[in-house]
């Protein structure tokens, strides 16, 4: 990978590294310094990789820096009281959208991110196996839970309206 | 109801549900998901088989909690949001390294500026060598205003370092000094005591044999075996040392002698110039 493509990489995947790893942790300057900690790791070994798996590489490189820093967290404050894994009451509902990712945050870890994956950035089961050293069944299963979990969640919220439309996936 | 009516070969039989579920226990592990349910995310994401998307149509016809079921899981695809971008995105970008590229052309463009003025002067040197051997020959050419004998006049230089030189007149000097002059007869005069090629008597003492050189009114015809180019550097050298104290010779040649006779035919006396100097001597005949 030369230096002008390690460039095209930066600017068509930074804000789609940021934006997964921004919803993965909801902090914006730790998604800010993994993201870099991501590219630095792609220029460390830009000479042995090429152009068309940079970006593949630079979502592991997050994901696997997102893990450490989560495992690393949940150490530190392992004593103290963790948010309760179910959703809550949530009033605003002009956006469907801004629902569906407060009910991210409620996802495990692991399911968040093969979702976000799965939705963000359009990856196969296949890539996100690859990404998140998972199995091909683990993403199945993730996936298939996080679906539930988020159906669940718009229902019990009453997000959807009554009148509602089946969509053609 | 008695308890033997149950007491038959025949379990009782499962229900569809627990069968349907049992079918993609395999996939997703959570048996409490409706079936439904299954068939609408494997719809969903894409991976379902022919059969699974036409029971998933079948059943989301007839039940209408099967289609709000379908209607939800069509909304729980997350869309991503645009308006978040990295901030300084530009400073994750790399600097090409101009100054060590720079450097590198630098340096090739050295060597191949070396390499070819190299090249260049080695095959100069071998052009002149072979085209331009003759010029390039230590070879000093016979000025001509040194030439004073006449056209059929021919000089020797022997090895020994004595030169003659004949025509209507003969003049030999010998390596002692010794200057003989010869008319068409072979007289010798003598001149002793005159310093006259003391210093050429080293001239060409290795030479081994005697070198005629041809003069002529308009040219000097050297022998060709003198003129030309040899790879023996030293035979060249001592060729060229040879033609310089040749020139030398040439100029002590002296001007034509005058020969004066007595009334008896017995003494003659002989002038000459040379050296800048008038010779006159007398010698019996």
């Amino acid at each position: 990978m030369t230096t002008s493509e390690f460039n095209k990489c930066v600017d068509e995947y930074s804000n789609a590294v940021y934006r997964f790893l921004l919803k993965s942790l909801g902090n914006r300057d730790t998604a800010q310094d993994l993201v870099q900690d991501s590219f630095a790791r792609l220029w460390e070994n830009h000479g042995k990789l090429d152009a068309k798996k940079a970006k593949s590489y630079l979502f592991t490189c997050a994901y696997n820096a997102m893990i450490d820093l989560m495992r690393r967290e949940k150490r530190l404050s392992a004593d103290e009281p963790t948010e309760a894994n179910s959703p809550t009451g949530y009033t605003d509902y002009s956006d469907l959208n801004a629902v569906l990712h407060k009910a991210l945050q409620k996802l495990p870890e692991a399911q968040r991110s093969v979702i976000l994956l799965r939705d963000y950035e359009g990856y196969s089961y296949d890539e996100i196996a690859e990404i998140t050293s998972l199995s091909l069944s683990a993403v199945k299963v993730y996936i298939f839970r996080a679906r539930v979990f988020l159906k669940d969640y718009l229902t019990k919220v009453g997000a959807c309206p009554e009148n509602y439309l089946v969509e053609e996936f | 109801m008695r308890l033997t009516d149950f007491d038959t070969e025949d379990s009782p039989k499962l229900p569809q549900n627990f069968i349907n579920n049992m079918k993609h226990t395999s996939d997703f592990d959570d048996m409490s998901v409706p079936y439904f349910d299954r068939l609408a995310v494997l719809v969903m994401e894409g991976i379902a088989t022919p059969e699974e998307r036409a029971e998933y149509a079948k059943l989301l016809s007839v039940s209408e909690k099967n289609q709000e079921s379908a209607s939800i899981y069509s909304k729980c695809r997350l869309r991503p949001d645009d308006t978040i971008q990295m901030p300084d995105a530009q400073g994750l970008k790399r600097q090409g390294r101009v100054i060590p590229l720079l450097w590198k052309i630098s340096s090739a463009v050295a060597v191949l500026a070396l390499g070819w003025f190299g090249l260049t002067r080695y095959y100069h040197t071998q052009d002149a060598v072979s085209i331009h051997g003759l010029a390039t020959s230590t070879v000093t050419p016979i000025p001509r205003e040194v030439l004073s004998p006449s056209a059929d006049t021919q000089v020797f230089i022997s090895a020994n370092g004595n030169k003659t030189v004949s025509a209507n007149t003969i003049k030999t000097v010998s390596a002692n000094g010794n200057e003989t002059v010869s008319a068409d007869t072979d007289e010798n005069i003598s001149a002793d005591g005159q310093d006259i090629v003391a210093d050429e008597m080293i001239v060409s003492a290795e030479l081994p044999t005697k070198i005629p050189i041809v003069l002529t009114d308009t040219d000097i015809e050297i022998p060709e075996y003198l003129l030309a180019p040899s790879a023996e550097s030293k035979q060249n050298q001592m060729m060229a040392f040879f033609r310089k104290r040749l020139n030398r010779l040439i100029d002590a040649i002296p001007s034509p002698v005058e020969i004066v006779r007595d009334e008896n035919d017995e003494v003659a006396e002989v002038s000459f110039v040379a050296f800048n100097r008038t010779i006159t001597y007398r010698r019996p005949l």
